[in-house]
């Protein structure tokens, strides 16, 4: 299971970074004649209502996603666990103020949020990459923290601090490999939500920008037009987000901890 | 020209001008025999169940909007017209409405109009000359009180300059102009300009200093054939019969027929389109991604079969507007000629406007009903695509352009097809479009602005070529036109187009005109003209669709269910 | 305890008004311009634009129209009107705040009803094919966007059914059978969304209890494994579970957005993001508000909840 999730995400990965090479068609080439061919030998996934490829425009929409989603979640991550580890770790009037940041920031709705990060950047790929990031990021801080307090209070880390270690060694070279597995598996997960975060900002026209396509974009274009006539326009993107979705929290989840095979990226 | 037993591909197609005023008559004659056979004579009762796309904004006044959602809701509320009307049987004749009949001075500056006196606002007042008054000094003067103004109607202009408003007494109206206004009653009978503001309720406010009070601060008091029953923002416009509405059916019996109008508002057309399918809507929605697109139309016709029937209607134009105000290569008239023959234009309609529409646009004479032939789009090039595009590539060498050049293009988030489609065209021509994407908010602020390149610019069609200034003039007096120049000689067209006293007149200056945006300036590209569709269940009768402009025709006084 | 709880308690206040700054300032970095959106299709001169921007206060410095705003927020009028339309902010956000609270609460209900008994069963049954499919069906279920997935289930229950929820939003107090026919699908959906968290932590909590020592040693006192679950393992787990239904509260606000759009309820997540695309800036800075003191005080009941339930959480050196 966790193999053959493993192996379709490399699929998903390798297809994404060749897309150019192994796409049969131009992703943005409109052709009238051949509107909404349901999936075929020439067009695997048929076509939309422009006429594009859905095929190539779903190994090129894995491109856009995937980067979205891995620039985002990377973003996210870096500054997450920082703050995070840094929390949980100093405690007192440090994780305070951070904590109450986080509170805001998990109050406000993402949507809004991201909309507005998108609005005053101008929808773009790295806006779209921004937002998610923002919304991700108090997330992963609290995660950080609540890894970094249970490990904190562990006996050897009490023996570590006896012989005058100094907090940023601490923080390296213990804190942080003891907290890494729920937080990597947590950062798995988290990619799974981004990639499904883009699709709900094209719902609001505020995704990556057309004509190139994500598989959040191709989701809503097929979706209002079309969706009865041709389901295939949408079905085909979402089956492949679905699944790829899936194949990392799977992943995610034996990184986590591959020994009890513990899911769950909360702990305090 | 509803007709229950047409499938979605039968219905009007007015193309030509002559075709619309066979249309009319075969429309005329369609509502005389309706009106004859027994078998159809209209029942009185129940509940319509229409979508709506949204709530209605402004506070649902028609002075400063005129969006589609208002309009679906104000026809019942404010009713067909104000003191005239388009006429249901021939859409392009005036009727009476409010007003029982006109005359004007020989110069065409003085017009006055004699109302009805059997007209009501809805709480029981008595509509009166003051009234009139009262809303037409409004449109044409907006109001102050202290520091606070409230800007005239945004069809003022459209209207006229007008010097003086008075209410010569309870029933008569007399409207001054600055200049010959010939065509007055007919640019008047355009549903868009709806009597929302009652004087008795509003006239208080404004003078507390409230220069905005919109028809929702007062409760929606209208005079049309249906009254507000309940408004829950964001889910339900409820309007129930006014029992003191004036107008009658042929055989004297009083108008509406229903008890009641439901509006659903439905943001979503999928949401809608499945609510519609399963039976819990009467019609659907009208509105840029609500009207049907072929597909959805065809799923509709295979679920309900005989049961649903569809409305067609001349919708908007699809354009490429130019702003030459600003700096760039689509300043050189050459370089947006080219564009203008590059695109294939048919293309359009399949890709970017969901399979209805033709390539012939239609404003302006070929839309107020004279059957003379008048040079439309297509036949400015009547070559075949690959000449035309050879010329564009003539033409984008000879203004020094050869390798082509990138421009932004002005692209509301909602509605991304036209711009796709548009960017894949000129690629072919090595101009590359990027597209400027942004929300509503800021559409509503770039789109008057001067930060753009280029931009699509949807005009309802208007049935008077005097209604096009707002969009097609000059930007320092229309800011939300589409193209933004500084042509003066387009002052002088509008200014005698407005001053023509002959139909002959108004339509030669009408060509010119047209000739001159389209084709010698090319400040506009039309790209092709939509049809819009909306569905409704075979058991609603009587609804008058318009043989153009479905956006803010909407009137449900002669609906009847026969159920 | 009562120290720790004061404290925490008047914090909120403090992070409450600097949560209302920054919605304040992020609204004002949008591009757009209210007072145009207003003015809509109306040829104005710009003497009239300005005239409505000073009756709307725009024009005032940003520290005034703040403390108007804020003054306004503390005298109980919730922020003054809505530009766009008028109507009192308290008025907006809080009818569109009971639909979407109630719409919470049933999903919150429904991930319950269904995670708890599921996560614990799947505990117990650590390992067995039972135990794959109730994690598969948490990642599945995780994997589908709400966006996705309403689109979906429109179309099969049109399709398989020919039928189509209600349209008409009515409360419970209007009509009891409309509301619940009308309000299950984005409630489902939204749990959908909501539950495999949920799910998924209840498990890993449950797992994590039944193997330490303490359960062993209730074991060894005759206690039945079900006794185990109830007595210790399932306090265990409230914590985490709060834990995680804080944390995915913008999960829910998000997926309210789609699902009110879709089904066509009159909730807040429809109302802000209109609010948001409108610049209707009193509606979005009063919502987004109210919004984050929720969060605030839920967040307040989770670390409460942790005293009650594990006792060893230590107050003071957390707080201090």
């Amino acid at each position: 299971m966790r193999i053959a999730a493993a192996l379709f995400l490399a699929v998903v990965a390798l297809s994404a970074l060749t897309a150019s090479l192994i796409a049969p068609f131009d992703p943005l080439e409109q052709e009238v004649g051949r509107r909404l061919a349901p999936p075929s030998a020439t067009h695997l996934f048929g076509t939309d209502g422009f006429g594009r490829d859905v095929f190539s425009r779903t190994l090129h929409g894995a491109r856009v996603s995937l980067a979205v989603a891995l620039a985002a979640v990377a973003a996210a991550g870096v500054i997450g666990s920082s703050l995070g580890l840094a929390s949980g770790y100093a405690g007192g009037a440090f994780d305070l103020v951070v904590q109450r940041v986080v509170d805001v920031l998990l109050g406000f709705p993402f949507l809004v949020m991201a909309l507005i990060v998108v609005v005053a950047l101008s929808p773009a790929p790295l806006a779209v990459a921004a937002a998610i990031a923002l919304a991700l990021t108090p997330l992963v801080t609290r995660v950080a923290r609540a890894a970094a307090l249970s490990v904190a209070n562990e006996e050897y880390l009490t023996v570590v601090r006896s012989t005058g270690a100094g907090a940023s060694r601490i923080v390296l070279r213990h804190l942080l490999p003891a907290s890494a597995p729920p937080l990597v598996a947590y950062l798995a997960t988290c990619l799974g939500t981004a990639i499904g975060a883009e699709a709900t900002l094209s719902f609001l026209g505020l995704g990556v920008p057309p004509p190139y396509p994500s598989w959040g974009r191709m989701l809503q274009e097929g979706s209002r037009a079309y969706f009865d006539a041709a389901p295939w326009v949408t079905l085909m993107p979402g089956a492949v987000l679905c699944l790829t979705v899936v194949c990392l929290v799977v992943v995610g989840d034996a990184m986590g901890d591959p020994r009890r095979g513990r899911a769950g990226p909360i702990r305090h | 020209m509803h007709d229950p037993n047409k499938g979605p591909e039968a219905g009007l197609h007015p193309r030509r001008p002559a075709l619309r005023v066979i249309a009319a008559i075969v429309c005329t004659l369609l509502v005389a025999a309706t009106a004859v056979a027994a078998a159809e004579e209209p029942r009185g009762g129940g509940t319509l169940t229409l979508a709506n796309r949204g709530d209605p904004p402004a506070g649902f006044d028609s002075m400063f909007t005129s969006s589609i959602a208002l309009h679906h809701v104000g026809g019942a509320l404010f009713g067909a017209g104000n003191l005239v009307m388009r006429c249901r049987e021939d859409f392009y004749t005036v009727c009476p409405y409010l007003a029982l009949r006109w005359e004007h001075s020989p110069d065409f500056k003085v017009w006055t109009f004699v109302l009805r006196g059997d007209a009501f606002w809805h709480d029981g007042r008595r509509f009166t000359a003051e009234d009139a008054k009262f809303w037409f000094d409004l449109v044409f003067f907006g109001a102050r009180s202290g520091d606070a103004v409230r800007p005239p109607a945004y069809f003022a202009r459209e209207l006229g300059v007008a010097t003086k408003v008075e209410a010569l007494d309870e029933r008569r109206l007399r409207i001054t102009f600055a200049h010959r206004n010939a065509h007055f009653p007919q640019i008047l009978a355009n549903p868009r300009f709806k009597i929302a503001h009652p004087r008795h309720l509003m006239e208080p406010r404004i003078q507390a200093g409230q220069v905005n009070v919109s028809p929702l601060d007062v409760g929606l008091v209208g005079l049309g054939p249906f009254k507000l029953g309940q408004y829950r923002r964001g889910s339900l416009v409820r309007v129930d019969r006014f029992d003191r509405y004036f107008e009658r059916d042929p055989r004297g019996a009083r108008l509406p027929y229903l008890d009641r109008i439901d509006y659903v508002i439905m943001p979503d057309p999928f949401a809608m389109d499945a609510a519609f399918r399963s039976g819990r809507l009467d019609g659907t929605a009208r509105g840029q991604a609500h009207f049907l697109s072929r597909e959805r139309a065809a799923s509709y016709e295979r679920d309900l079969g005989e049961t649903v029937s569809f409305a067609r209607s001349d919708g908007g134009n699809f354009r490429l507007a130019f702003n030459v105000l600003k700096e760039g290569p689509w300043q050189d008239p050459r370089v947006r000629r080219a564009i203008a023959l590059w695109i294939d234009k048919p293309a359009a309609i399949p890709l970017a406007l969901g399979g209805h529409g033709w390539t012939t646009p239609s404003i302006g004479p070929g839309d107020i009903n004279v059957p003379t032939e008048f040079i439309n789009w297509p036949r400015y090039d009547t070559a075949p695509l690959a000449e035309r595009r050879a010329e564009a590539r003539r033409l984008m060498a000879e203004a020094g352009y050869a390798d082509g050049f990138a421009m932004g293009h002005l692209t509301r988030a909602i509605m991304t097809e036209g711009a796709e489609f548009l960017k894949a065209q000129l690629a072919g021509l090595g101009v590359d479009l990027r597209l400027q994407i942004v929300d509503e908010g800021e559409w509503n602020r770039a789109r008057v602005s001067m930060d753009y390149d280029s931009q699509q610019g949807r005009l309802a069609p208007s049935p008077i070529p005097e209604g096009t200034e707002s969009v097609y003039g000059r930007y320092e007096l229309n800011p939300d036109a589409y193209a933004k120049h500084d042509d003066r000689h387009l002052d002088e067209l509008y200014r005698r187009l407005r001053e023509s006293v002959t139909m002959e007149q108004r339509i030669e200056v009408w060509r010119r005109v047209s000739r001159y945006l389209f084709l010698e300036q090319t400040y506009i590209v039309p790209v092709a003209e939509s049809i819009d569709v909306v569905a409704y269940r075979s058991h609603v009768r009587g609804i008058v669709v318009p043989p153009e402009d479905m956006h803010t025709h909407t009137d449900f006084a002669t609906v009847w269910l026969d159920r | 305890m009562t120290r720790y709880l004061v404290r925490r308690i008047a914090l909120i206040v403090p992070t409450a008004f600097a949560a209302s700054i920054v919605v304040f300032l992020v609204m004002r970095a949008l591009p757009g311009d209210v007072a145009l959106a207003i003015l809509a299709d109306t040829p104005h001169t710009v003497e009239i634009r300005e005239a409505l921007r000073d009756e709307l206060g725009l024009n005032d410095p940003l520290v005034t129209q703040y403390l108007r705003w804020m003054a306004s927020m503390m005298s109980g009028r919730f922020g003054g009107a809505s530009l766009e339309t008028g109507e009192p902010v308290g008025t907006i956000v809080g009818r569109q705040l009971s639909v979407t609270a109630l719409l919470a609460a049933y999903t919150v209900a429904v991930s319950l009803l269904v995670a708890v008994p599921l996560g614990v069963a799947a505990a117990m049954r650590r390992g067995t094919v039972f135990d794959r499919a109730v994690q598969g069906f948490a990642a599945g279920s995780l994997a589908v966007p709400t966006v996705f997935a309403s689109l979906l289930l429109v179309w099969v229950l049109l399709r398989l059914f020919r039928w189509s929820p209600p349209i008409i939003y009515s409360s419970p107090g209007e009509d009891l059978l409309e509301h619940a026919e009308i309000m299950i699908w984005p409630a489902l959906l939204l749990a959908a969304a909501y539950l495999p968290h949920l799910l998924r932590v209840t498990r890993a909590r449950l797992i994590d209890v039944l193997q330490s020592d303490y359960a062993d040693a209730a074991r060894a006192r005759g206690l039945s494994e079900l006794g185990v679950v109830v007595r210790h393992a399932l306090p265990n787990a409230t914590v985490a579970l709060i834990t995680v239904a804080g944390l995915q509260f913008g999960t829910l606000m998000s997926g309210a957005l789609v699902v009110e759009t879709v089904f066509g309820l009159p909730g807040l997540g429809r109302g802000i993001v209109h609010a948001a695309l409108a610049r209707d800036y009193p509606v979005v800075q009063s919502a987004a508000v109210v919004l984050v003191v929720l969060v605030l005080c839920a967040n307040l009941l989770v670390d409460l909840a942790y005293a009650v339930v594990d006792p060893r959480v230590h107050y003071e050196r957390r707080a201090s």
